[in-house]
């Protein structure tokens, strides 16, 4: 999985490429965990997830309970269709509370 | 039909001619209870399960036309149980019970070892070619069961041979569930995808609710990804059995914490099922499975965990236990199973015994009854109090067993009542009456040979009842009446012995023309006045008819001197009350028991006698001074028999003497006798053939001291002897 680095001061965006699964989860997780150290205001950008598995969601889930214990300010945007099929699963919209926008090839 | 049958299944074979008889007169009561109530669900496969119980039996027997045969009935049951086929009980319920009815003349023929008759191979065809007549052709397509479940085809494991309730209730109708799921730590690194397992059991119906459970999830730092920490809990409707919602987790069963439990609005809807489960030896577990609230597999993971307890600590947990502490069901449910397990191990206790063994034993109790008085007796004349005391024990003991001996012969008359409602409907429909049977107090218990002996007279009294007590509707309808008549069977235990009532709410008895015929026949002279009741009771004179008509019915004037004959047989008397428009009832009365009795034991001359304590209503001094043959009692004459005159025994000439009064309904007497020596306990001996026809003495017992004393024959006293002038024929006392 590629992970793309944006910075600007505390405010951190990370775009992720790729599969959102078991494979990618480890890697993941060491890179969140850094950010989660350095960034007041944290933005996961999904929009080139292609596949999510449970492993993933389960790694969001983490991330966003560890955030808001350190007072780091989380949100995912650009959700694609993968996500948002996986969290209505799960029920897990309303728990992560972000805007889900339906992409343009959605609607 | 000649079988041969190794004689060491001759034993097991007559239970199966009892016991398909006792599924033939269910079968017979659940079909004439539909006329009236319907055929339910339960009912319908109680029907079916008659028949396939004496399929199966008869083919361990090898009784094949028999299998043959109940074939094709059982056929005819299941399709219209699967719902393949329409019941109309007008064409349905005719032809169940003819078959019903040719199945009994199976087991006759077979039991008997009989020829089969040409006219029974007609009517076996004939029934052969109506049941096959009535099955519906079935259009195409609608023959299959529609599908359970859209199941894509998938790599999920079908449950191995899950035992599919044939009831499951609603199969068709998505019932709801509640999952509880926690995968396995090594889930993912398995391979597994918690959501994929999601996203199939949302195929198999519809989640109606999920929490996805993050309770387990480490703080991120310490969060070790490629773990699984992920649960759910579940609503979820389904048409699938819990078996099918179980396999959907497979892959991971060994690994996930699984629990699939029917929502508590569901519970009732299984117990219903638990409750109408078949009759057979359940375990707990199995009954659990069988209505689906428990898979095969969670049940064999609760035995291990069961027989691990045992091992590891020695205490043994019930199963039940375990099935609640581990949430594999709900405790209302065991609860349930128990309730069940339980009345399958009351009924498992029956014991089929031999009425004669029964029988020997009631004899030897009875003998016991009497050794027990003589040692009493031996005690009381020692004067050694230790001695006393401890045959009053043993006689107190004994009593015990007298009484557990006695109630083991008693079967509820029910039993018997239970062949009246097809002779009333059959009766009823041959002489085009509208007539209903009601039938109260149907537990009384009597004797089994009382049982055995009453049904003929019943049975009679029933038929003359419908025949010439019910009016036709019309007549009926003229009069005000229900145009439907009824006939009320009654039982219940009186304050000696049992009452049984057939009473008819018809034309009631006509006194004059009664009179009339009794008159003409000689019974009685023309200027005798005569109560309601003895005119009505020359009713049961020998050659008495009244039916102006003789119908196949009732008799041709042999029948009710015969009925009176069986009842006096069994030492019961029968007395008649009839209103005029209103209806006519037959009290039957018999008492607890034929081989014991409490007697009143008396000295007439030298002899001892037993007069029947039931009967005494009380002891009087003589006074001397009365006229022959008559006492006055409280201003009322009552009828005096000197004893040792009748029974020619040499009166001791200074003795006192005492008057007993003894009667029955309204008769009363008063019998002249020596010393009364008190109430005793007495075992009735059948007179030999030689002195089966003395008058006045219906047996003999054995006293404690070993001498003989014959038993009054009371019945038989108050007839001959409260009206003396009455009687045709003189009596010796007279």
């Amino acid at each position: 999985m590629e992970i793309r680095e944006e910075r600007h001061g505390e405010q951190l965006q990370l775009g992720l490429q790729g599969n959102l699964d078991i494979y990618a989860v480890a890697q993941l997780r060491e890179r969140l965990l850094s950010a989660l150290a350095s960034a007041h205001t944290l933005d996961i950008d999904l929009h080139q997830v292609e596949e999510i598995d449970g492993a993933g969601l389960q790694l969001l889930l983490a991330l966003k309970r560890g955030a808001s214990e350190q007072g780091c300010q989380l949100s995912l945007s650009n959700h694609p269709p993968a996500v948002v099929e996986a969290m209505e699963l799960c029920r897990l919209s309303s728990f992560f509370g972000d805007p889900i926008l339906l992409q343009r090839e959605q609607a | 039909m000649m079988i041969d049958i190794d004689p060491a299944l001759q034993g097991a074979m007559e239970t199966f001619f009892e016991e398909s008889r006792d599924l033939l007169q269910e079968m017979e009561q659940i079909l004439l209870g539909v006329e009236t109530h319907g055929l339910e669900a339960e009912q319908l496969n109680a029907l079916f399960r008659a028949a396939h119980t004496i399929k199966g039996s008869a083919g361990l027997f090898g009784l094949d036309p028999l299998v043959r045969f109940t074939h094709r009935l059982e056929n005819l049951l299941d399709r219209i149980r699967a719902g393949q086929q329409a019941f109309a009980a007008e064409q349905m319920v005719p032809l169940l019970l003819a078959c019903a009815d040719h199945l009994g003349a199976y087991l006759a023929m077979l039991q008997g070892a009989e020829p089969f008759q040409p006219d029974f191979l007609a009517e076996d065809v004939r029934l052969l070619e109506a049941l096959e007549a009535v099955q519906q052709p079935q259009p195409e397509g609608s023959r299959l069961p529609a599908p359970v479940s859209n199941r894509p085809a998938s790599p999920v494991v079908q449950p191995a041979d899950t035992p599919a309730p044939a009831d499951q209730p609603q199969a068709s109708q998505p019932a709801s569930w509640h999952i509880s799921l926690r995968f396995g730590v090594d889930t993912f690194r398995d391979g597994m995808d918690p959501l994929s397992f999601l996203q199939y059991l949302r195929q198999m119906g519809e989640i109606l609710g999920l929490v996805t459970l993050t309770d387990q999830l480490p703080k991120f730092a310490e969060l070790d990804p490629e773990s699984c920490y992920l649960g759910f809990e579940i609503a979820f409707a389904s048409t699938a059995s819990k078996a099918e919602l179980a396999a959907v987790f497979d892959f991971v069963k060994d690994s996930c914490t699984l629990h699939i439990l029917p929502s508590h609005d569901r519970l009732p809807e299984y117990l219903r099922m638990i409750e109408s489960l078949p009759e057979a030896d359940h375990k707990l577990g199995e009954i659990l499975v069988a209505v689906g609230s428990l898979t095969p597999e969670e049940l064999q993971q609760a035995l291990g965990q069961q027989r691990e307890e045992e091992d590891r600590s020695g205490q043994h947990h019930p199963l039940g236990e375990i099935l609640v502490a581990s949430q594999m069901v709900q405790e209302p449910l065991v609860q349930g199973a128990l309730a069940k397990q339980q009345q399958q191990r009351a009924q498992r206790q029956m014991l089929r015994i031999h009425a004669e063994e029964l029988d020997q034993l009631v004899d030897l109790v009875g003998e016991l009854v009497i050794a027990s008085a003589g040692n009493r007796l031996r005690a009381q004349e020692e004067e050694r109090e230790l001695r006393v005391e401890a045959a009053v024990q043993v006689a107190r003991l004994v009593e015990e067993i007298r009484d557990r001996a006695l109630h083991l012969r008693m079967i509820e008359v029910n039993e018997i009542y239970q062949r009246f409602p097809r002779v009333v409907r059959d009766t009823a429909k041959q002489l085009g009456k509208d007539i209903r049977l009601e039938i109260r107090g149907e537990q009384t218990e009597l004797d089994k040979s009382m049982a055995e002996k009453i049904v003929d007279p019943l049975m009679h009294l029933v038929r003359n009842a419908m025949d010439h007590g019910i009016e036709p509707a019309a007549t009926r309808q003229a009069t005000g009446k229900d145009p439907q008549g009824r006939i009320l069977l009654q039982a219940r235990h009186d304050a000696s012995g049992i009452l049984i009532e057939v009473q008819d709410d018809g034309a009631g008895l006509q006194r004059d023309k009664i009179l009339r015929k009794a008159i003409e026949k000689g019974l009685v002279q023309e200027d005798q006045k005569l109560s309601d009741a003895e005119v009505f009771a020359l009713i049961f004179a020998p050659g008495f008819s009244t039916a102006e008509k003789i119908s196949d019915i009732s008799g041709r004037g042999v029948g009710m001197d015969v009925v009176k004959q069986n009842i006096e047989s069994i030492r019961g008397s029968i007395d008649i009350e009839s209103q005029p428009g209103q209806g006519t009832t037959i009290r039957i009365r018999l008492p607890l028991t034929l081989s014991i009795i409490d007697g009143f034991v008396v000295r007439i001359g030298k002899g001892l006698f037993v007069i029947p304590s039931d009967a005494v209503e009380e002891c009087l001094e003589y006074p001397q001074v009365e006229a022959a043959g008559y006492l006055q009692l409280r201003g009322q004459p009552l009828p005096l028999l000197d004893l040792a005159a009748m029974f020619q025994v040499e009166q001791d000439a200074g003795s006192r003497r005492n008057v007993i009064v003894v009667g029955q309904g309204s008769e009363r007497i008063g019998v002249l006798v020596g010393a009364i020596l008190g109430n005793q306990q007495t075992v009735i001996k059948p007179l030999g053939r030689l002195f089966e026809s003395l008058p006045g003495i219906s047996a003999a017992t054995i006293l404690g001291n070993g001498e003989l004393a014959p038993i009054l024959d009371i019945a038989h006293l108050l007839q001959h002897h409260t009206r003396p002038s009455r009687t045709a024929q003189p009596t010796s006392s007279s």
